[in-house]
């Protein structure tokens, strides 16, 4: 139940933003949780806000310019972009921070909300967006084309009051009001790194010195367990009296899970050498045991951890000298359990008292020790997450497969999820080998491929019933391709994008969570037959060769039968080619 | 066009009507010798690394130190697993797995054969790369029971050592499933096929669960087979086995690797077929040859990596040989130096051969150069058929060469400077009678597939029984075609028989070399004496009463005893060559009981889809039969 | 034994095809899999004619979306009223159904082929007579030859829908032989309707039946004049004869408004042209390389993008260069054109599959009575050799590519060429047979010389 605090920060922060007066709003918070099995959650979330008419006069004081310019060249609405590596264990962690709505496929997963009044000038501006962002953030956006790129229908939802922002910007430029498009692109295989992680950090207004953004480096954050990136801009309305009040704002968060023993090694030696056998705690109670043979007991407790060892640096002083109204860092971990604050720093207990909350010193550096210990209410119960999704590939060789995916409702109540599957083109999916092994699916949309124009696009409200699996299966063919479309390293298989599932809020009276909440399946990878890319000249030849012979063989059926002709109506011929008969004629 | 004129004059000429025999002599012999070139000086080429990713052995290794007393530990609770029963065996796995943080499964498997029953359990546990995106994984295994089925009491520990011990990584781009199978070769072979597949059907034969936990795309594995018991021993070498199931290898690349490291890396000296210290010369690159022939015509599995090839993933076995100075760790280092290599792959391993013959650790002849010798096999059968065609399409044979006589018309036939003259009748064809013959062969070629079923369907107690039953019946079947089929058929018709089983037998044989190469030459040479099968000079002794129609004796050139002379050895050499006692030999040389063989057998085909017995049966089976027909087809025609 | 020789003796007919069906019907029945995984074989289904593509097209047709907005269906879209009227094949009852379905249309094709041997058309025509013409196969013999050669068969439990035009064609053909135009045009429209290249086969097929109503006029003539010398029969019944331009055109309206109707009935089931692009486009521009054992894959998976278009043209152009001059050198024996650019056809179209070769194979038999000469002078055998090699081989090399890993695309792509060589080789053949049969007839002492060029 603790963990409701952490769904419930975003809430916190938003109201916190709604209440201010002053459009110009800047807001930095990192939240702190030790999870199960040695490892720490670590979610950061940067929020600035601009009022619509200084957006528009292209006047920003927090809000991150350079992207600003191309929010507002694109006609963006709404934009969610992000960079997202490596898996969130919900058997072990429990459910998904900030319930899964600032997480991606891994790689690089952009959505968006165009104003456009034609479909073909949505697809340019939407091709301009990923273009001039992949240039912002370092990223190969740009290879997100009319391929890759699929219109949900049911799968988003805006989270900023999209309408109401129409109208004003209609009011304030009158500007022709367009429609507005949801385009939505992923990209598997990109490699999210620390070059993606500066051109982030330059968006805050800190630039990543002071403040908690201190302690992003990209060595521990490219090291985690699991890490994601996100940056989200949407209008936020509301009604002032009369008319309305808009404001943009943007939210970068940056979630990651830590291996609390592995982020502590010394940054000169990372590597873990087998431990002096001294070091090892090992179990005297079996008969074996001696001094050469241990067999190392699992570790229990809470492990020891000091924030400035874990991210590899100290956290600065905060980053705006205006002491702000809201707590800084926030640490989940329960009120038994010592924590020494190795600053002046006030700390306040929140509702119950399993958060503790920090403001960070204007001046001095700020850091947290939490020694080893034993609790007495030992491992907090993880909240177990809303479904769990598994998705493989299934078959073998390169010519057909299946898609199958394991959807487990572990709660007492039946659920509705939509499952979103954005196919390249050189997969085939045979829609009515679909099939579902328990449950209904209430909505189909379907929008089949067309050879290297367009991808795939399934969309599924499916309804899972309680405390079961449904397993989604469907048959898929491999195209080949020609031999320029292969990238390099062609044998490793072509990435395929995650599945994106949406969990619909439940009814309340069945004890369902009343909050939607998002998940995503891993990528896969898709071995395509390869042709051989070296002897293409010899394999033409040949062919050239038998089509010749082709031609050749035809004519000379002809031929031939001539050639007799002469040859036999010559008489020269008839000489010397009965000699005997002659003899005998004569 | 001149070319191919020239050859259709040549066709015609009688020379050519002579020559295939000789010809398909000569290519058999050829065949044969060319596996005894190979091995000479110059023909092997030396091993190479082509896959520049894989890195062989460029990493530091760190797997020892206080990891030693770990692993002291474990193959002490190992052993005391042993003793447990086996369910609290598996959930003793499972546990050490999951207490270094591995996500752990089991599952269940259990097939039906011949009345008996293979069931056990797969333990195996996955870690999860920190940075790797799950598209991708490898497989590190240690079956409980090896090959041999010995428990692998050392082999077991290390993996969960080494389990304990990568898990603290976080530098692999690809997941890694450590699995503990129960026995070598049917819990591989069910964990790969589950991994594969959607959902377990559950048949009368065949009962696999799925998987609970999957990773990605597996793109290497490595076994290790280490049966010292509870208080360890050294070991002398480390044997490299690499033989997949139905022939099929492993890319050189890992093959390569797996030597390297052990030679160079870790400096212990690793073996191939178990072939002792080898000189590199001829006799013991010939031993090699010959002993890779056999297990890869086999065909059965050699050891828990064997499964994992049909499912084109590159795996091997390490086997610890003897008794040496090398400790467990020397092991564990080169198996973690094998995992960093396959963890370097950026992609799928193909840039090295898939076809080679070793002739030892560092020597190898690839396709191009040993493929040669079954299709030349193969190709000295198509000769025959080749010939068999022209000369069933000419006239019944020309009056005896005895009498000269001028044939009343004789063409010329010149070409260039060549000038043949041959009688008109040679130009002319006959309309073929081709139903019957297609007729008899399609029938004898289903009829193979009924010692097939019988052979892995009959339980397994009267394995042995049936099959002696078939091996009578295979026996007696060719002398009753010959003697009910000897009256309705034209000598032509018989021919085109001939003809046509030995073309599809050549067919047939050259297309299994490109999968089994060993298999196709060795059923190749033994089929080879089949194109010389031609009807044996009548027999008047062995005539039935029945058919002792009232025939004027009429005299005879040569006596009886010439033609028993002539027959009696071919009978026998062509009773040697029959599949049935092929395999009672081959069971007699190596000294296993029938039953045990047979048993194996039916196993290997229900379980681990092996098709040797169907080549057996239903591909060399069937041109035996249809070759003894022809040849008893003279014996018994009547005068 | 006897009744069953009896049998044979008296309706060898009755026997053959009965025996035909009940072998399908019962490899149906015995393995139930063997369908949908011959359904999944690259040899027999393409992109054009796959079973399981046509699956995928009737679920969208049915779910009211339109199938030819996409990648994957492209075949003729009245098969889809007709297949949603049939049981989903997924079922075991569904399956057995759509392979009866299929045998039936594999016994009408028969005896389609059975008319045609029949009809003499082979070896007669109004200007020329085979001096083998009893030499002619049985037609028993083309029917068992159809009915059970392993491509047939194989194909049939396959369930591609070309074998649909493989029907069509040899009905255009045997009404062709039995001179009613209407008819044999309208089922040619239907085939190339279905399958496009099938408009190939037009001239050859006009000429044909051309040759058949002339040869029914002369036949009718000779019937209430009193007998004569054919030759005279001829001279005279010249100006009886319709005129050649004006049965041309008469067949092409035939053909162009029946192919105009099909269009539109189309247009009626579906909402939108979309499947004009999507049906003709794809034989056209080949987007989908799915390896097939034509000669068309590999070639353009390794093409430079800047010259596609123009190989596409070439290739086209070259499959329709024979159709012409084949039927004007063999206007005397007009069946052995068609017989003739029908295997053509077959080999290279740019979705080539097996089904077809073993149609073209058995239809090949009509001329059967000049296989003398070309065994006896060309390479008929070594030919079939090669078939049979590759039969075997190109399965393996596909199974090594695709699924050991262990081959590339070259050991399929090798054994494909060697496939159509072989097939090249047998019609070359064939053709100089038919050729050579008609120079003997001019040239008696010619006979049983071999050729040589000079």
């Amino acid at each position: 139940m603790k963990l409701a605090v952490l769904l419930g920060l975003p809430a916190t922060i938003l109201s916190a933003v709604y209440a201010a007066t002053d459009p110009h709003e800047y807001r930095e918070h990192l939240h702190l949780k030790p999870l199960p099995g040695g490892s720490l959650y670590a979610g950061f979330s940067f929020n600035a806000t601009t009022s619509l008419g200084s957006y528009d006069k292209q006047h920003y004081r927090y809000f991150p310019r350079s992207l600003a310019q191309i929010l507002h060249y694109t006609h963006t609405a709404e934009l969610h972009l992000r960079f997202s590596l490596g898996r969130w264990d919900e058997e072990t962690w429990g459910s998904r921070p900030r319930s899964g709505l600032r997480e991606g496929g891994n790689g690089v997963e952009l959505w968006a909300w165009l104003e456009s009044d034609a479909e073909r000038k949505a697809e340019e501006r939407w091709s301009d967006l990923v273009n001039s962002l992949s240039g912002l953030f370092c990223a190969s956006l740009n290879f997100i084309d009319s391929g890759k790129t699929v219109r949900p229908l049911l799968s988003f939802d805006p989270e900023g009051s999209l309408r109401e922002y129409q109208a004003m910007q209609e009011r304030v430029t009158g500007r022709g009001q367009g429609e507005l498009q949801l385009l939505h692109g992923m990209l598997p295989h990109e490699v999210v790194c620390t070059e993606n992680l500066t051109p982030f950090l330059k968006l805050l207004p800190c630039k990543g010195k002071a403040g908690i953004s201190s302690l992003l480096d990209g060595h521990k954050v490219f090291d985690s367990e699991w890490q994601t990136m996100s940056v989200d801009v949407r209008p936020a309305c509301h009604a002032s009296g009369t008319s309305w009040e808009c404001q943009l704002e943007i939210q970068q968060t940056v979630d990651m899970v830590l291996n609390t023993e592995r982020s502590q090694r010394p940054h000169d030696d990372p590597i873990p050498r087998p431990k002096p056998i001294e070091e090892i705690k090992c179990d005297a109670s079996k008969s074996y045991n001696g001094e050469d043979t241990c067999y190392p007991v699992a570790f229990e407790g809470e492990q020891e951890w000091t924030l400035s060892k874990i991210f590899g640096r100290p956290l600065r002083a905060s980053c705006l000298a205006s002491g702000s109204d809201t707590h800084d860092v926030s640490l989940a971990v329960p009120s038994e359990r010592t924590v020494e604050v190795i600053s002046k720093s006030t700390v306040s207990h929140e509702g119950d008292n399993s958060t503790r909350s920090y403001y960070l010193p204007d001046d001095t550096d700020f850091d947290l020790h939490l020694p080893q210990q034993v609790l007495a209410s030992n491992q907090q119960e993880s909240e177990t997450a809303s479904v769990h999704a598994s998705r493989q590939i299934t078959g073998y060789g390169q010519e057909r497969g299946g898609m199958h995916t394991t959807l487990h409702n572990p709660h007492p109540w039946p659920q509705d999820v939509i499952y979103l599957e954005s196919l390249p083109w050189f997969l085939r999916p045979y829609v009515h080998t679909l099939s579902l092994s328990a449950g209904t699916i209430k909505k189909t949309y379907y929008t089949p491929l067309l050879d290297r124009q367009r991808g795939t696009q399934l969309e599924l409200l499916i309804e899972l019933p309680a405390e079961s699996t449904v397993e989604l299966t469907y048959d898929f063919e491999k195209a080949i391709l020609r031999y320029s479309e292969y990238p390099p390293d062609a044998n490793r298989g072509f990435d395929i994008p995650a599945a994106v599932i949406r969990v619909l809020p439940g009814n309340s009276t069945l004890g369902a969570p009343t909050r939607e909440n998002y998940l995503r399946t891993t990528s896969l990878l898709l071995p395509l037959p390869t042709p051989d890319f070296t002897k293409v000249r010899q394999g033409l030849a040949g062919l050239k060769k038998l089509l010749a012979k082709s031609k050749a063989g035809v004519n000379a059926g002809d031929e031939s039968n001539g050639k007799t002709m002469q040859e036999s109506s010559s008489p020269v011929k008839e000489e010397n080619g009965r000699p005997k008969e002659h003899k005998k004629s004569r | 066009m001149g070319l191919l004129t020239r050859l259709l004059t040549a066709r015609s000429s009688p020379v050519l009507l002579r020559l295939p025999p000789y010809l398909s002599a000569l290519c058999i012999i050829a065949g044969a010798a060319w596996l005894l070139v190979l091995p000479l000086e110059g023909n092997p080429r030396a091993t190479y690394i082509s896959e520049n990713a894989i890195l062989p052995g460029q990493v530091h290794t760190y797997f020892g130190g206080s990891e030693h007393n770990v692993f002291r530990a474990y193959r002490q609770e190992v052993w005391q697993l042993s003793q447990r029963s086996d369910h609290d065996r598996i959930a003793g796995l499972e546990q050490i797995l999951q207490e270094n943080g591995l996500k752990a499964a089991a599952q269940p498997y259990s097939w039906q054969v011949a009345g008996e029953e293979i069931a056990g359990t797969n333990v195996y546990g996955l870690i999860q790369g920190p940075r790797a995106d799950a598209t991708e994984a490898m497989v590190l295994i240690a079956a409980w029971r090896n090959f041999a089925g010995d428990i692998n009491y050392s082999g077991v520990a290390l993996v969960l050592t080494l389990a304990r011990y990568l898990k603290r990584w976080s530098i692999w781009s690809k997941d890694i499933v450590v699995l503990i199978p129960d026995d070598s070769t049917y819990g591989p072979e069910a964990w790969v096929s589950a991994y594969h597949s959607t959902t377990s059907t559950v048949t009368s034969t065949r009962n696999i669960t799925s998987l609970p936990i999957k990773a990605g795309a597996l793109q290497g594995a490595v076994a290790i087979d280490y049966p010292a018991g509870p208080w360890g021993q050294r070991f002398e070498k480390i044997d490299v086995v690499y033989d997949g199931i139905n022939g099929a290898l492993p890319n050189l690349d890992l093959l390569n690797t797996a030597i390297n490291i052990a030679n160079n890396q870790m400096g212990v000296e690793s073996t191939l077929h178990n072939v002792p210290n080898h000189q590199d010369n001829y006799l013991d690159r010939l031993t090699m040859l010959t002993k890779g022939l056999i297990t890869q015509s086999v065909g059965h599995a050699t050891g828990p990596h064997s499964a994992f090839m049909p499912y084109h993933i590159d795996a091997i076995t390490l086997r610890t040989v003897g008794d040496g100075w090398h400790d467990e760790m020397t092991l564990g280092r080169t198996a973690e130096s094998m995992i960093r290599s396959i963890n370097n792959l950026l992609e799928h391993l193909h840039q090295s051969f898939f076809f080679y013959v070793l002739l030892g650790p560092y020597s190898f002849v690839s396709i191009g150069n040993y493929l040669p010798a079954a299709v030349i096999v193969a190709g000295g059968l198509t000769v025959t058929a080749l010939a068999m065609w022209i000369r069933s399409g000419k006239a019944a044979p020309s009056p005896a060469p005895g009498k000269k006589q001028v044939p009343e018309k004789l063409e010329v036939l010149t070409d260039g400077d060549v000038v043949a003259v041959v009688p008109k009748s040679e130009l002319e064809t006959h309309e073929r009678k081709m139903f019957l013959p297609a007729l008899i062969l399609v029938g004898v070629h289903l009829g193979g597939f009924v010692p097939l079923y019988l052979l892995n369907n009959i339980s397994a107690p009267n394995l042995p029984l049936t099959f002696y039953n078939i091996s009578a019946v295979t026996l007696i079947l060719p002398l009753y075609l010959a003697t009910h089929i000897a009256r309705h058929t034209s000598p032509q018709q018989l021919q085109t028989l001939q003809s046509f089983s030995l073309l599809l037998l050549g067919a047939t044989l050259s297309t299994l070399a490109t999968l089994n190469f060993s298999l196709a030459f060795l059923v190749g040479l033994l089929c080879s004496p089949l194109s010389f099968a031609r009807p044996l000079p009548r027999l008047p002794l062995l005539q039935f009463p029945t058919k002792a129609t009232p025939t004027t004796p009429k005299p005879t050139t040569d006596p009886v005893a010439a033609r028993l002379a002539i027959s009696l050895p071919a009978i026998l050499l062509y009773i040697a060559i029959s599949p049935p006692a092929v395999l009672l030999a081959l069971n007699a040389y190596f000294g296993k009981p029938l039953a045990w063989t047979l048993l194996e057998m039916a196993k290997g085909w229900c379980a681990q889809g092996v098709w040797t017995s169907l080549v057996i049966w239903a591909v060399w089976w069937p041109a035996w039969v249809v070759g003894g027909t022809v040849m008893l087809s003279g014996t018994f025609r009547a005068a | 034994m006897e009744a069953l020789t009896r049998v044979y003796n008296d309706h060898p007919k009755t026997l053959l095809f009965t025996s035909a069906a009940v072998i399908r019907i019962l490899l149906a029945i015995a393995w139930p899999a063997l369908p949908d995984l011959l359904t999944s074989r690259v040899e027999i289904s393409t992109a054009v004619n796959s079973f399981k593509r046509l699956q995928e097209g009737l679920f969208l047709y049915d779910h009211g979306l339109d199938p030819y907005d996409g990648g994957i269906f492209h075949q003729a879209p009245l098969f889809l009223p007709l297949f949603s009227l049939l049981p989903s094949p997924q079922e075991s009852i569904g399956r057995l159904i759509s392979v009866l379905l299929y045998t039936a249309l594999d016994l009408f094709s028969a005896e389609l082929l059975c008319q045609i041997a029949d009809s003499g058309a082979a070896t007669q025509s109004t200007s020329y007579t085979s001096p083998r013409r009893q030499r002619t196969w049985r037609s028993i013999s083309v029917v068992a030859i159809y009915l059970f050669n392993p491509y047939t068969l194989l194909t049939c439990l396959g369930r591609p829908t070309t074998i649909f035009t493989t029907f069509f064609v040899l009905l255009s053909i045997s009404h062709a032989c039995q001179a009613r135009m209407a008819t044999s045009a309208f089922a040619l429209a239907v085939a190339s309707y279905i399958s496009l290249h099938p408009a190939f086969l037009l001239p050859p097929i006009g000429v044909l039946c051309y040759d058949r109503v002339c040869l029914q006029r002369i036949s009718s003539s000779s019937q209430n004049a009193k007998p004569t010398t054919s030759k005279a029969n001829v001279t005279i019944d010249q100006h009886r004869f319709p005129s050649a331009l004006q049965f041309a055109f008469s067949m092409l309206t035939t053909y162009a408004s029946t192919t105009a109707l099909l269009l539109a009935l189309s247009r009626l089931l579906l909402p939108s042209w979309t499947f004009i692009p999507s049906v003709y486009l794809t034989p056209l521009q080949l987007p989908d390389l799915t390896p097939n054992t034509g000669l068309w894959w590999y070639f353009f998976t390794e093409m430079f993008e800047p010259f596609r278009n123009f190989f596409l043209g070439v290739f086209w152009l070259h499959m329709f260069s024979y159709s012409i001059p084949l039927s004007l050198r063999l206007r005397k024996q007009p069946l052995a054109s068609v017989v003739l650019m029908w295997g053509i056809c077959c080999v290279l179209e740019p979705y080539a599959h097996i089904g077809a070769v073993g149609g073209a194979g058995s239809l090949l038999c009509c001329v059967g009575h000049v296989f003398e000469l070309s065994t006896a002078h060309r390479y008929t055998f070594p030919a079939l050799a090669a078939l049979l090699y590759c039969t075997l081989l190109g399965p393996a090399f596909h199974h090594l590519w695709i699924y050991a890993g262990s081959g590339n695309a070259n050991f399929f792509y090798a054994i494909t060429l060697v496939w159509n060589l072989g097939l090249f080789i047998l019609l070359t053949d064939t053709l100089y047979a038919v050729l050579r049969d008609e120079w003997e007839c001019e040239r008696p002492e010619g006979k049983g010389k071999d050729v040589r060029q000079i």
